[in-house]
């Protein structure tokens, strides 16, 4: 009888132990997992979303003609590649006829927010030879078919042997990529999420060719009755020349003076 | 009484022959609630087990060579036209070629120099002039140069040369560098590069 009336109760408490124990922690295990699954869903939504996205990258990318894609390459080689850099260098040397007195390499920690990402070397130069050749050489490291940018570049008059010579330091940096890149399926990838928005833009490509093909088309030469090829040149000046310089107007005339009245009271 | 008491008895015999069937009762709805529970969790985790598979099978294809090769070309892109933005490949030389063009003949180079930064060429360049007329002319015609901005002659000295003419030597500065438009259209990339990024 006693054990009948406990049966009850009994059953009540296991029930709401079983309830409170086991029942519950698996209701809140399958509400988590049920936000997990949203959060997964919507995550894989996004993901196959991107995957169609780079699937059409891939596409447009294979499309590409392969001189195109070594144009890219050779702009930004993977590491500095010190000797490719060297052996470009050495070329032009040879092709212009300057001297390489000095070279010396140093890698840029931080620079300004354009190029806070890549990896950066400043490579000074410092060369001989004549103004022709000088320009020459200024012509094709500008020329590179790596991306190079000359930060500063002075030009001297140098005595050699009775010869006008220039000595010309010339500093520049070089840009490359430290490794190929991972492909990072993330927003916070600056890349990946460039990408996503624009995919690979025709345009970007059509810009640097542009930018490069405009050096082809590059002239030395001008029309214009005034100027100077060779700006160190100290004699030599063409009477036509200098009858056509010398033609000035009126009002050419007045401003010169002005001019060099002011000059005249700098030196006072 | 004892009839009223008898019939207590009957309800209370009732009720007790009851509390077996409730007891079973909220045995079956704990352990059907526990197996609904179950099935749904287990639902539910094998939808994510499947995510998470197909997760992995598109995160692989995505890190394929062909791809990594297809990401490294946009990513390069990216950067290159982020560091030509404005500028030309032959920015120093084409810039030695406009000098040239507007330096007058009598006039030659003691020391040339020129320090670039964000597409702005800053210029200090010694000149050599046989006269103070020669000099302002060439500082005028330097004023034509496309793209110059704040030419000044900082001094100027006498060279006195005793087997030859004396010489006038100036030092002039000036900055030439990426015109209005180039300016603007690189302000903006920067701008759009760091909302994109």
């Amino acid at each position: 009888m006693k054990t009948k009336l406990i049966i009850f109760p009994a059953t009540l408490i296991i029930a709401l132990l079983f309830f409170f124990y086991i029942i519950k922690p698996n209701w809140d295990s399958y509400s988590a997992n049920k936000t997990e699954l949203t959060e997964k869903e919507q995550e894989i939504d996004k993901l196959r979303e991107n995957k169609y996205k780079f699937d059409e990258i891939l596409k447009n990318y294979k499309e590409i003609d392969f001189e195109e894609k070594k144009i890219i390459k050779n702009a930004f080689p993977v590491g500095f590649s010190q000797e490719n850099f060297l052996y470009d260098l050495n070329s032009i040397v040879l092709a212009t006829g300057v001297k390489l007195k000095n070279t010396s390499f140093l890698e840029v920690v931080s620079r300004s927010k354009e190029e806070k990402t890549l990896p950066t070397i400043k490579a000074s130069l410092e060369l001989t030879g004549n103004y022709f050749q000088i320009r020459k050489a200024l012509y094709s490291i500008e020329n590179m078919n790596r991306l190079t940018r000359i930060e500063s570049l002075g030009m001297t008059t140098e005595k050699m042997d009775g010869a006008n010579s220039l000595d010309a330091k010339i500093e520049l940096l070089v840009f490359h990529k430290e490794n190929l890149r991972s492909l990072i399926p993330s927003s916070n990838d600056k890349y990946f999420a460039s990408l996503l928005t624009t995919g690979l833009n025709s345009d970007l490509l059509n810009n640097y060719k542009n930018y490069r093909e405009n050096a082809t088309s590059f002239d030395f030469n001008w029309d214009g009755e005034i100027g100077k090829d060779d700006l160190f040149e100290t004699s030599g000046v063409s009477v036509s020349k200098e009858e056509v310089l010398f033609e000035t107007t009126a009002e050419e005339i007045e401003l010169e003076e002005a001019l060099v009245e002011t000059i005249a009271e700098e030196i006072e | 009484m004892k009839e009223h008491i008898n019939l207590r008895d009957k309800k209370l015999a009732k009720r007790k022959s009851n509390k077996p069937v409730f007891s079973i009762g909220v045995t079956l709805i704990c352990l059907v609630l526990y197996g609904g529970v179950f099935l749904l969790n287990s639902l539910v985790r094998s939808n994510i087990q499947e995510i998470e598979v197909e997760k992995k099978s598109i995160e692989k294809s995505l890190k394929t060579d062909e791809m990594k090769e297809a990401y490294n070309f946009g990513a390069d892109l990216i950067d290159l036209n982020s560091l030509i933005a404005g500028r030309s490949l032959l920015e120093q030389t084409s810039n030695i070629i406009k000098i040239s063009e507007k330096t007058l003949p009598p006039v030659f180079f003691d020391d040339f120099g020129v320090k670039n930064e964000k597409g702005v060429s800053d210029y200090k360049i010694v000149l050599l002039s046989p006269d103070y007329e020669t000099l302002s002319k060439q500082i005028n015609y330097y004023k034509e140069i496309e793209g110059i901005e704040n030419l000044f002659l900082n001094e100027t000295t006498t060279i006195e040369e005793t087997d030859a003419k004396d010489y006038i030597k100036g030092t002039v500065t000036f900055t030439l560098g990426l015109d209005d438009k180039k300016i603007q259209e690189e302000s903006k990339n920067e701008e759009s590069s760091e909302d994109n990024f």
